[in-house]
């Protein structure tokens, strides 16, 4: 099976709400299991917002996203203009600290690398490509 | 998402339910927050209806169990789906919370003194 979907979305947290819904729909048409569907979205959604919240922090951009139904996996691919940032290279946050001393910052991307079967950076062209995979029949 | 709240013998159980994400999560956040803010000291999060929380919503998890810590208040969790568990273990956050399978055995602890 192969199918491949590219949108463009604004910027901004409402255009991280319609990448996931985006998301979600490919997903349905796709019928990848209940695992993907979960997976994939959260991945999406921690992946954007931080890009909106840190890497554009407030300046106008689109995102480019490709989702791609390649073989046994979901891949998708997620392109920004903001500065060079790797997040593969953030710190994980201290997963045993009690919880006065957990820190919020990197919670989300740590997250990522753990659902994912495979996370990739790469600095190209002056843009940001993340890109992530998932077992369409993840958790199944 | 929607969120319901009921009462039981003093203790305040929240439901949040659908996604619990970067769009959802402060609405979430206000909810429980206001209802530490009117008073609120033992509250029971019944997540059985959260398809999946990120990681915007584990920080409202972690705010919320801080500030009733402080106030010297109790917070149940309970319901959580595989998902949900997922992420709780992923984050290394299942040691923080006290974890009930259900909203009964969640409010029947944080009812004894």
């Amino acid at each position: 099976m192969c199918a491949v979907e590219t949108l463009s979305v604004p910027g901004t947290l409402s255009g991280v709400l319609q990448a996931v819904q985006a998301f979600e729909q490919f997903g349905l048409v796709h019928q990848l299991s209940r695992g993907a569907m979960w997976r994939l979205p959260l991945a999406l959604d921690e992946i954007l917002s931080n890009i909106v919240r840190h890497g554009l922090a407030g300046r106008t951009a689109t995102i480019d996203l490709t989702f791609s139904l390649a073989g046994e996996d979901v891949v998708v691919e997620v392109v920004d203009a903001a500065e060079a940032f790797n997040p593969l290279l953030a710190p994980a946050p201290d997963n045993t600290a009690p919880l006065d001393e957990r820190q919020p910052g990197g919670l989300g991307i740590a997250l990522v690398r753990r659902l994912m079967d495979d996370t990739r950076y790469e600095r190209r062209n002056g843009r940001n490509h993340f890109l992530m995979r998932c077992r369409a029949d993840a958790d199944r | 998402m929607q969120i319901a709240e009921s009462r039981v013998n003093g203790i305040v159980a929240v439901a949040p339910a659908g996604r619990i994400d970067t769009t959802t999560a402060p609405a979430l956040e206000q909810h429980l927050i206001g209802l530490l803010n009117g008073g609120e000291r033992r509250i029971v999060v019944d997540l059985t209806g959260v398809d999946y929380i990120s990681s915007a919503g584990l920080r409202v998890m972690l705010l919320l169990a801080r500030r009733l810590q402080d106030a010297g208040g109790r917070l149940g969790l309970c319901g959580m789906g595989d998902p949900v568990r997922q992420v709780f273990q992923l984050a290394g956050f299942l040691p923080l919370f006290v974890v009930h399978d259900t909203r009964q055995a969640a409010v029947h602890q944080l009812a004894l003194p």
